[in-house]
């Protein structure tokens, strides 16, 4: 079929599963579309056509591509925009590497991933690979909140067919630990910038000695941005780590961490590789230098480290010794032996976590035994969630799938809002001193006293996004009729800022009494509590969640509670 | 499973939902020629995305047209036609079938209109007579290792030729 020029609606070309299914689906919806004068047409966002897109230079003319995403990140922008987006590949550096080989073996003339880039050239390269890392593509098509909710067909089915649900005991050793403090929540500062502040900010680094290093320059603060910054200490988190993995072992349960990875891609493979230290850090204390000299990056996982010092015996022979004094390790495979350790991007935490939530807090250990688990999440903006979500099942027990409602979700996400941890507004600070913004008068908005290895980052969200989500708050609650809960925390920096845009708001639209605005732990307990009279008379939501969590707004999978986008 | 984004300048984006599991499914799929995959999202991003041509663009065809793919949405559901798991079991090319059955059949049914209708009527009896044939063509493909061509990248044609084995459908389709 040719393709149309404008279709009407524009069909994603992806990667893996999805992108198979397309293979045998996609005909058949074109066939339907084109007896209803309908046009479908596809852009190609796969991991290997946008690497295709970025190196045309060494391609031939069939096989150069055209920058897809671009022109879909363009085409977001206009009122015609019709996009059935599949999920893709948020890469990891490993998938990333995996995916120019495979090019590369196929005949395409692409550079090679530069680990250590030292000339210009390769610094360029590998500039554009680092375009293509984490989810690259979600900033640039969403131009627009989210709104999402269980299909009502979907709900109906769940509840006529409820999927089995482990059982809860209330003796249940699962549980989640996070920082008591010296974390990002914790250290976060935010402001509203004003007309006089507004312009291009920039973040730089002052050393001890005075020295000042740019760190981000040409930052555009509009008038009403909300500019956050915060950082979690590297000692705080390694000290938090080492004590868990003890807290665990006392606890007689399974070791594991959940953080995002692939889409906090600074800040998150940062804060795993602490944990691979944390667990191994005998070995790491007796021979961090040989490990070094083999190329050992502790963010990259220990797949990738025992592959580096798997013909080194004393190193070998270290790790099994350390091995031996650990508690349990959550496994992602236990029968390949691949643990929770292993890649930043395998455990996910939007999707680990429901899914030991929805076992009844089981997780499964090296010899695939089922047991309970200490869930780790070292920040704690929004470790609540899961916390009171397992406070909640050890007290009550599991939903009951056939009687349970839906949350509905409002997310704030349009024009790069609430995001944080990636590139490259996030950095791991070189030595010790100060990170600031300074604003383009001159004045220096946030100000944080850091140590090397500290993880420093900033956010902004623009005015009309953040008014483009309360109406859209206020349009969904007037659709379902529920009450409604804007999940916000009058004691976090950021959420302080923006409940100084959600009450004046609400009132102005003669609804404040149809909202609460609660923190996400209160706000949790709040959705989970049995409302009777609601689900017999509504098969709608539940509640309705305002959020700005990238948990529950923004992720692709599962939210953070288990009756959010359940069935 | 289906995320809805209201775009600021008026247009709609219909996203559809998790691939946190999808290497392990291209590993089968490999391996056993098995997709699991559940294209459930993919079914109710494209009625959404249908219905929301129809109401920005007032395209009453395409609001017929979505109206129908819920219709073949609950369907789905309602008849057990996921994806299984395991191989031998049908997976997400028969789901597409029936999607595509119970599709065309609201489109036949349906009275809003005619000109659809009647365009559907032999599709949906075509697809309906095939019913064993198709089945079986797809459940012939699946167990021996199957040929994509690249993990990445796979290679078009290979793809199609895996994801496509019945060509019973295939000639109602095409």
């Amino acid at each position: 079929m040719t393709e149309n020029s404008n279709p009407d609606i524009l069909y994603t070309i992806v990667d893996e599963a999805p992108e198979l299914a397309s293979a045998s689906f996609l005909p058949i919806i074109r066939k339907f579309a084109s007896a209803a004068d309908v046009s479908v047409g596809t852009k190609d966002i796969s991991l290997a056509g946008r690497i295709l897109a970025a190196f045309p230079e060494g391609l031939s003319a069939e096989q150069r591509q055209s920058d897809d995403l671009a022109e879909l990140g363009q085409l977001v922008k206009t009122p015609d925009a019709n996009v059935i987006k599949l999920p893709n590949i948020s890469a990891s550096v490993p998938q990333l590497v995996a995916a120019i080989e495979e090019l590369q073996a196929q005949g395409y003339d692409i550079p090679s991933y530069p680990e250590e880039p030292a000339t210009d050239a390769e610094k360029a390269t590998r500039a554009r690979y680092d375009g293509m890392e984490g989810s690259a593509v979600h900033p640039d098509l969403r131009e627009g909140n989210s709104d999402r909710r269980a299909a009502r067909a979907v709900k109906n089915y769940a509840q006529n067919n409820p999927h089995s649900m482990g059982a809860w005991a209330s003796d249940s050793k699962t549980k989640v630990s996070s920082m008591p403090g010296n974390d990002f929540y914790a250290n976060e500062k935010a402001a509203t910038i004003t007309a006089a502040q507004a312009g291009n900010a920039k973040s730089e680094f002052v050393g001890k000695d005075g020295a000042v290093t740019l760190l981000k320059d040409s930052w555009p603060l509009d008038a009403g941005t909300i500019a956050d910054a915060t950082f979690m200490s590297a000692k705080a988190l390694g000290s938090f780590l080492a004590g868990a993995i003890e807290d665990t072992k006392a606890d007689g349960t399974m070791f594991s961490l959940h953080m995002k990875a692939t889409m906090m891609k600074v800040s998150d493979p940062i804060i795993f590789g602490h944990a691979v230290k944390a667990w191994l850090a005998p070995v790491f204390d007796k021979f961090g230098a040989e490990m070094d000299a083999l190329g050992v990056n502790a963010n990259s996982g220990m797949g990738d480290l025992l592959d580096r010092v798997k013909d080194n015996a004393d190193i070998m022979a270290a790790i099994d010794a350390v091995t031996g004094t650990r508690p349990a390790m959550y496994m992602v495979d236990s029968d390949k032996g691949i643990t929770n350790l292993h890649v930043p991007s395998d455990v996910i935490i939007d999707a680990s976590m429901p899914a030991v939530i929805r076992a009844g807090g089981k997780g499964w250990d090296a010899a695939g035994n089922k047991g309970d688990t200490n869930c780790v999440i070292p920040d704690r903006c929004y470790a609540t969630i899961y916390d009171e979500t397992i406070n909640f099942f050890k007290a009550n027990g599991a939903l009951d799938v056939t009687t349970a409602g839906s949350v509905a979700n409002v997310g704030l996400m349009a024009q790069k809002a609430e995001e944080y941890g990636s590139h490259p507004t996030t950095f791991e600070a070189a030595a010790d001193g100060t990170i600031r913004v300074v604003l383009a008068n001159g004045e220096t908005l946030h100000s944080h006293e850091v140590e090397a290895g500290d993880i420093w980052r900033a956010c902004t969200a623009k005015q009309a996004p953040i008014e483009n989500w309360i109406e859209l708050a206020l349009d969904r609650q007037r659709l379902t009729g529920t009450e409604a809960i804007f999940w916000l925390d009058a004691n976090r920096a950021h959420d302080a800022e923006l409940i100084k845009y959600v009450t004046p708001a609400l009132k102005a639209a003669g609804k404040a009494d149809l909202f609460k605005i609660m923190a996400p732990r209160e706000a949790t307990a709040q959705s989970l509590k049995p409302s009777p009279p609601v689900r017999t008379a509504l098969p709608s939501p539940a509640t309705c969640c305002v959020t700005t969590s990238p948990i529950c707004s923004r992720s692709s999978s599962w939210a953070p509670q288990p009756r959010c986008c359940r069935s | 499973m289906l995320s809805i984004v209201k775009l600021m300048q008026g247009g709609g984006l219909f996203e559809t939902g998790a691939g946190g599991s999808a290497p392990k499914h291209v590993q089968q799929l490999v391996e056993q020629n098995h997709l699991r995959w559940d294209s459930m999202g993919e079914f109710c991003a494209l009625g959404e995305s249908l219905n929301f041509l129809a109401d920005s663009k007032g395209n009453a065809k395409a609001g017929v047209l979505g109206a129908a793919a819920e219709v073949a949405t609950q369907g789905i559901l309602d008849h057990n036609k996921s994806p299984s798991r395991k191989v031998g079991e049908p997976d997400n090319r028969d789901s597409h079938y029936w999607f595509a059955r119970y599709w065309a059949d609201a489109l036949a049914a349906q009275g809003d209109d005619a000109e659809i209708a009647a365009y559907f009527a032999p599709i949906a009896a075509a697809l309906t007579e095939g019913e064993a044939k198709i089945l079986a063509e797809l459940a012939a493909a699946q167990g021996p290792a199957a040929d994509i061509g690249g993990y990445f990248h796979p290679d078009v044609a290979k793809k199609a030729a895996v994801m496509r084995p019945s060509a019973t459908l295939n000639a109602i389709i095409d």
